[in-house]
């Protein structure tokens, strides 16, 4: 059994003398230990002697979840319910020229069709940050409902509520929408070029940010080397299991409420402004989510569940086809990546020079924030003096794109790794040694001009993760080739620090002793609520089971943001850390006001408060404290670090809260002569900080590496000419079981985070590396780096093709 | 409180209020709008369920919105997720593409019906909670479903073997080795040892103990 | 709800079936394991107003292995294909092939007379069909007819099955002393349909090549035998196929399709390697067989 080489607490960094001896690497003196059986190591300071926190325990969602009970967006109903589906463009490029519900509405059954005149405020607006030098948001806007103009294949048109979903579907078809078709656009590039076909109104350029740090030009005039390379990568889908999903009805207070699967309760708000409503007259309610990965941020169901019921008066579902979350719902941008780099004869990296274009597809969505993840993290967790970066992403009639896990952050990996492996073996240098050499350290400035305040513990991650894997396999037979890559990353963690992001979670002791906590996370699979109940245990001293956590209530629950960005337990985390610690002050403060005792001599214990020659068991305690009229609840709001907008030209000494650092190895083999590749084995290391449960550490890692691994080596969306070909899983390759190696974690804990104990966060992080690991192992094994997202067997085998004349004729 | 009075409907694209209450309309509808029902009764986690549905519903609609069996999950509708696996007469099938109607009398088992006595967490469950084999926890009926007909096998199998096993049901949150870990305890567990002793058993007895002979 | 209204009848025997595809003509269509029929049905790519049931009539689920041949009953499922004994014994190219199909939910419900009705030309069982030489019978409301299996598959998706017939077995010989057999297949994934698949036969005589059938799975719009390849093998020692058969690359006349999954000109290059493979296989266990 391969699963973990990391006790429970997560493996220690290496001492001081250990990371010394790789070379360059960055001393740690801080270096933590999780504190497992036999690690030594310097304690967090923090971190203190845990009890819950860093225990591997089973998760609160999961007992619900293994026994099939947990009822999900779609697995909920109301009597009386009604039945909603959107009519969907069939072209990527067209006017509406007329629109007729009359046969639809004939139908015995029908409840209403309506098109975008008769949704209130049928114009959603979207802010892009940045795009003026005076900082002014660019407004992009799209239609709930198109009304003269489609943009791309699978654009909504119309909305259609039926008494039942046989009905439903006939009168789906029954829906006429004639269309003029347009010329589209369906290249960024070309988009770009002038005379292109407009996608909306005053040019397809949608977003733009720029670095220029240094002087590039000298640095690269100077250079012993300079390497370059293009890199492009496709179109992925999120295929999370649980198609997009909700149930809206009008509750005894005519609030009007969405049982819906999303990321972010507070779409309540976007919900309102389209409906005309207060903002207190919406709520979102989250259940428990099946996967998210950025594809439930945006809006998927809700305003059309909203319109549906407020139309009807009546309870209404509205699930999405499996084709429909391929055709229609927000991917991820394939980009263009054009690097250049320069290194001086030891391997210092001197000089990058980047481009980067993305395709926005039809809307703007969040691509423009997305392309600032990727300018950010263009060159990689390295020291940069000299950079200047072109990031650019454009309109076209493809389907849109907009947050996935890694939002950006992920397809940079490709380009700035495999530059990486370029200038080592430009140089005769060894990769690793290169990456521990050019690693940040705390104090650097990455290339924007954020300096970083934490740990890097880059160097520690390599390390462990080659240690972890151990020797390269040897290939099974003739005709077979093993090779071995390796990659680095960093990946931001919380939101962009002008967002004023904020997080509030409430505490409060039943009089049992039992404990109520409140957060409005959305759990969307990552345990999200049971890491806070975690958290909680740890400080009020009761035990997980005793804790419940009601969340993603968007009027019941303190609201605590979006679970998106890595941010939740940095956020709710540091919330619930918060409020559980105010909550311990309450209850010492009331028993020693109770006992006429100052409050400094008294601590709070498992089961009791506990002081010099005192001991209160919980039970008195609570009871002292309505006595003593102390309050048993607590609110806790934890405020992000805050810092400036930034403009087009970067230049900012805080745009994230903190990264993550991590280091990945993956061994494959290739059969050379059909371009079939086997993963073999696949290592990746990460600092986590500190593991809050280890074991749903290890779970966000193997998870995001398995979606790395899927990109690299099989999904693709594939449109023609803006017309989305992928209707079903069937052709939308998902990884299976026997596709992925075995996954190994390897947990790092510098104690270093921001989060709660020190934490970071590590959703997203894992999932870049695998494109580069990938790659470079494949180099190793056919002679030639492939340089083109999905590496299909087709494109391993032009590999093999290109480096034939090196190999010999025949494998 | 004042409530704000909600905006009137916007549209005249909705039928008179009346018509379409339940039961209002006078004439009875044509086939094509949901007449077309069955009475079927099949044996669903241990009990006999009879119900009139539509006779073109799968497996998986009636399972769902008949009998409210809401853990055979719709992840896909066309047979390569897994998601909606159940097990027919002991089988996996994905009900998504098998019709209630060809299945009358069966006998299915979902994942709810792998729970134990009184329902506690039945053997497999309880693998699956410890060692965080569910994250979102969407794919997580259908695998237990794949598990149990590999594990009533009674024999043990290697993690290549598991995984092979695995590879019609996807997952998109865990890449898999967590699930392969617990089914690999599960298969060890003595306690599902001593029952098996090399041969296979029902399905039912990997639930928990209190169905153990 | 993926489906949208049909009438459903069950049948007890094919040749009800048969009167009741007469009687509704185009509209209806009969359903066994629904495996490829009821896909299709949910995302919206076929819509019978009548369904006809035959997945639980009797008979037609018989492996009768008698003088040299075994006949297969079109309600066999793959499952039981791939598990059945006598069918492992007598012509395990079928099982070997059976086993390939889907996932393990599909090989549960699918049927060998739905696979050969279906006519993926990707697909395992019509491919083995058509490298063994197989016969169909095929019977309607009066009668019976039997057809070779390179008949019969007729094009993407298309048989020569008229609206009212149905297949009720197939007949394959059974793998006779001297013989062996290969079957390679690459997918992307495992599961899915094959990008390319090959099944070969050979029989050794006097340690050379007496005689081999090959075809080929997802080059054309129907699984094709590779007649030229079965010649230029013929009369070579097992040692020699390699050189022979890489000096016939590309293989002629063949201009696969491409796909989302792989273009034509990667099934084509494939479909070279898995041949070389899969003859390779089936002399190596002819061989075997013999020693
Ligand atoms: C996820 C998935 C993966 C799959 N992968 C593969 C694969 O890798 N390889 C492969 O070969 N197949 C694959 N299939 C298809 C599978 O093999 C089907 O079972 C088979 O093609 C059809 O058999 P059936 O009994 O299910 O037929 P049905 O779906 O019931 O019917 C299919 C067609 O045949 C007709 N038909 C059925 N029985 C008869 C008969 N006796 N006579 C005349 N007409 C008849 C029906 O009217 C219908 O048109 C896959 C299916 C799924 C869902
Ligand atoms: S929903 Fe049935 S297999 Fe995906
Ligand atoms: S746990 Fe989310 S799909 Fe498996």
């Amino acid at each position: 059994m391969t699963t973990t080489a990391s006790p429970p607490g997560g493996r220690a960094l290496p001492g001081p003398a250990e990371v010394a001896a790789g070379e360059g690497a960055a001393t740690s003196d801080r270096a933590r230990t999780g504190g497992g059986p036999g690690v030594t190591g310097v304690r967090s300071s923090r971190a203190g002697e845990l009890r819950v926190v860093g225990q591997a325990l089973a998760r609160l969602d999961q007992a619900e979840k293994v026994a099939g009970t947990t009822r999900y967006a779609g697995d909920f109903a109301l009597p009386g319910m009604a039945h909603a589906r959107l009519v969907r463009s069939p072209l990527p490029s067209a006017r509406i020229t007329r629109r007729d519900a009359s046969k639809a509405l004939a139908l015995p059954g029908a409840l209403c069709v309506l098109f975008g005149e008769d949704v209130p405020h049928n114009t959603v607006w979207v802010d892009v940050p940045g795009q003026t030098v005076e900082v002014a948001a660019l407004k992009a806007s799209m239609e709930v409902l198109a009304t003269s103009r489609v943009r791309f294949h699978g654009e909504p048109v119309a909305l259609v509520v039926a008494e039942s979903e046989d009905v439903l579907a006939e009168a789906c078809e029954l829906v006429e929408i004639d269309y003029e078709e347009l010329p589209g656009v369906f290249d960024p590039e070309a988009a770009l070029a002038p005379g292109a076909p407009e996608v909306h109104d005053g040019g397809n350029l949608l977003g733009e940010w720029r670095i220029d740090r240094g002087d590039c030009d000298a640095a690269f005039a100077g250079a012993a080397v300079v390497v370059e390379g293009t890199y492009e990568t496709q179109l992925v889908d999120h295929a999370y299991l649980e198609p997009e999903a909700g149930v809206g009805w009008l509750d005894d207070h005519g609030v009007l409420t969405l049982r819906v699967a999303t990321q972010v309760v507070e779409h309540y708000r976007d919900v309102a402004r389209i409906l005309g409503l207060p903002e207190s007259r919406v709520r979102v309610l989250a259940p428990f989510v099946g996967g998210g990965f950025g594809g439930k941020e945006d809006m998927t169901v809700e305003p059309y569940v909203a319109l549906a019921v407020l139309q009807t008066r009546r309870p209404v579902r509205m699930v999405w086809s499996r084709g429909e979350s391929l055709l229609a719902r927000p991917k991820r941008h394939p980009v263009r990546l054009a690097y250049r780099t320069a290194a001086d004869r030891e391997g210092n990296i001197l000089a990058q020079e980047i481009e980067i274009l993305a395709d926005s597809g039809a809307y703007a969505y969040l691509s423009a924030l997305v392309l600032l993840y990727s300018s950010v993290h263009a060159c990689g967790p390295y020291r940069v003096a000299n950079v200047r970066l072109r990031a650019r992403c454009a309109y076209t009639n493809n389907p849109p794109t907009s947050a996935f896990r890694g939002f950006g952050g992920m397809q940079v990996v490709l380009g700035y790794e495999s530059q990486m492996d370029r200038v080592a073996d430009a140089l005769g240098l060894s990769r690793v040694a290169l990456r521990k050499r050019n690693s940040l350290s705390r104090g650097d400035a990455l290339p924007v001009g954020q300096v970083l305040e934490t740990e890097v513990a880059l160097a520690a991650t390599l390390d462990a993760a080659l240690a972890a894997a151990g020797p390269k396999p040897a290939p099974s037979g003739p005709g077979r080739a093993v090779g071995r890559g390796i990659a680095s990353n960093l990946q931001s963690y919380g939101r962009l620090v002008w967002l004023n992001d904020s997080a509030a979670a409430w505490v409060g002791f039943q009089l049992d002793g039992s404990v109520t906590l409140r957060c409005g996370v959305p759990d969307i699979g990552g345990g999200q609520a049971s890491s806070l109940a975690q958290i909680a245990a740890e400080v009020l001293g009761v035990s997980m089971e005793h804790i419940t956590v009601h969340f993603g209530d968007s009027s019941l629950t303190p609201l605590a943001g979006t679970t998106t960005a890595t941010r939740q337990l940095l956020m709710s985390g540091n919330a619930t850390y918060g409020a559980c610690s105010a909550l311990r002050d309450l209850l010492l403060a009331g028993v020693a006001a109770e006992l006429g005792e100052p409050v400094e001599g008294l601590r709070l214990e498992p089961g009791a408060v506990v002081g010099d020659g005192v001991r209160v068991p919980l039970a008195e305690a609570l009871v002292a404290c309505r006595r003593q009229s102390v309050p048993i609840e607590a609110l806790g709001t934890f405020y992000g670090p805050k810092g400036r907008p930034v403009t087009r030209d970067l230049d900012a000494t805080r745009i994230f809260p903190d990264f993550t650092f991590g280091s990945h190895v993956c061994d494959l083999e290739v059969d050379l002569e059909t371009g079939q590749v086997v993963l073999l084995r696949y290592v990746a290391a990460h600092d986590v900080g500190r593991a809050i449960n280890p074991r749903s550490v290890e779970g966000q890692i193997k998870g995001a590496v398995a979606q790395g691994l899927g990109m690299a080596l099989l999904e693709e969306v594939v449109v023609e000419e803006g017309v989305n070909l992928t209707g079903g899983l069937f052709q939308y390759l998902v990884p299976t079981a026997t596709d992925l190696p075995e996954i190994e974690a390897v947990v790092l804990e510098s104690g270093e985070g921001m989060g709660p104990f020190g934490a970071r966060g590590i959703g997203e992080p894992p999932i870049g590396p695998p494109l580069a690991a990938v790659a470079s192992a494949l180099e190793e094994a056919t002679g030639v780096r492939p340089t083109t997202l999905p590496f299909t067997p087709e494109r391993v085998l032009a590999c093999v093709a290109a480096s034939a004349p090196a190999r010999g004729a025949r494998p | 409180m004042t409530p704000t009075p909600l905006p009137e409907p916007a549209t005249d694209r909705v039928r008179p209020a009346d018509d379409h209450r339940p039961g209002a309309d006078a004439t009875p509808s044509p086939p094509r709008t949901g007449s077309n029902e069955v009475v079927l009764t099949l044996t669903v986690n241990g009990e006999a369920v009879r119900r009139s549905y539509a006779t073109h519903a799968s497996l998986l609609d009636w399972l769902r919105e008949a009998a409210g069996v809401t853990d055979p999950k719709l992840g896909c509708g066309e047979g390569v997720c897994g998601a909606c696996a159940v097990l027919v007469d002991g089988e996996p099938v994905s009900s998504c593409i098998v019709l209630a109607v060809q299945v009358d009398g069966a006998t299915v088992t979902t994942a709810s019906g792998l729970a134990g006595p009184g329902g506690a967490l039945g053997l497999l469950q309880r693998h699956f909670h410890e060692l965080h084999a569910a994250q979102c926890g969407f794919c997580t009926p259908g695998m237990l479903v794949t598990a149990a007909a590999l594990v009533a096998s009674g024999r043990r199998h290697s993690r290549a073997e598991i995984r092979h096993a695995l590879h019609g049901n996807l997952c998109r949150c865990t890449g898999y080795g967590p699930i392969v870990d617990a089914i690999e305890a599960a298969e060890a567990d003595p306690l599902l040892r001593r029952v098996v002793e090399g041969g296979a058993v029902e399905v039912a007895a990997i639930a928990g103990e209190g169905r153990l002979p | 709800m993926l489906t949208k209204p049909f009438d459903y009848q069950a049948v007890g025997h094919l040749e009800q079936a048969c009167d009741l595809l007469r009687h509704h003509g185009e509209a209806a269509k009969v359903i066994a394991g629904g495996q490829s029929l009821l896909p299709l049905v949910n995302l919206g790519l076929a819509q019978p107003s009548v369904v006809v049931d035959i997945s639980r009539a009797s008979g037609h689920r018989g492996v009768e292995v008698a003088d040299g041949s075994v006949r297969l009953g079109a309600l066999l499922t793959h499952a039981r294909l791939a598990a059945d004994p006598f069918l492992a014994q007598a012509q395990p190219l079928v099982g070997a092939a059976a086993a390939r199909i889907g996932n393990a939910r599909v090989r549960v419900r699918g049927t060998l007379g739905g696979s050969l009705a279906h006519s993926d030309p990707a697909a395992e069982l019509p491919l083995v069909m058509v490298a063994l030489g197989a016969t169909y019978e095929l019977v309607d409301p009066s009668s019976t007819r039997e057809v070779k299996a390179e008949e019969f598959h007729a094009g993407f998706l298309s048989t020569v099955l008229e609206p009212d017939e149905l297949v009720a077995s197939a007949v394959v010989p059974a793998l006779g002393p001297g013989w062996g057999w290969g079957f390679q297949e690459v997918s992307r994934r495992e599961g899915d349909f094959a990008l390319i698949a090959i099944a070969a036969v050979v029989r050794l005589a006097g340690g050379r090549i007496a005689e081999a059938r090959i075809a080929a799975g997802g080059v054309a719009d129907r699984p094709l035998r590779l007649a030229e390849i079965e010649v230029a093998v013929a009369g070579l020692e097992p040692a020699e196929l390699e050189d022979r058969l890489r000096s016939l690359l590309p293989l002629p006349r063949l201009a696969p399709p491409s796909d989302t999954n792989a273009t034509g000109t990667h099934r084509a290059h494939l479909a070279g390697v898995l041949v070389r493979r899969a003859v390779g296989e089936a002399a190596a266990r002819a061989e075997e067989a013999r020693a």
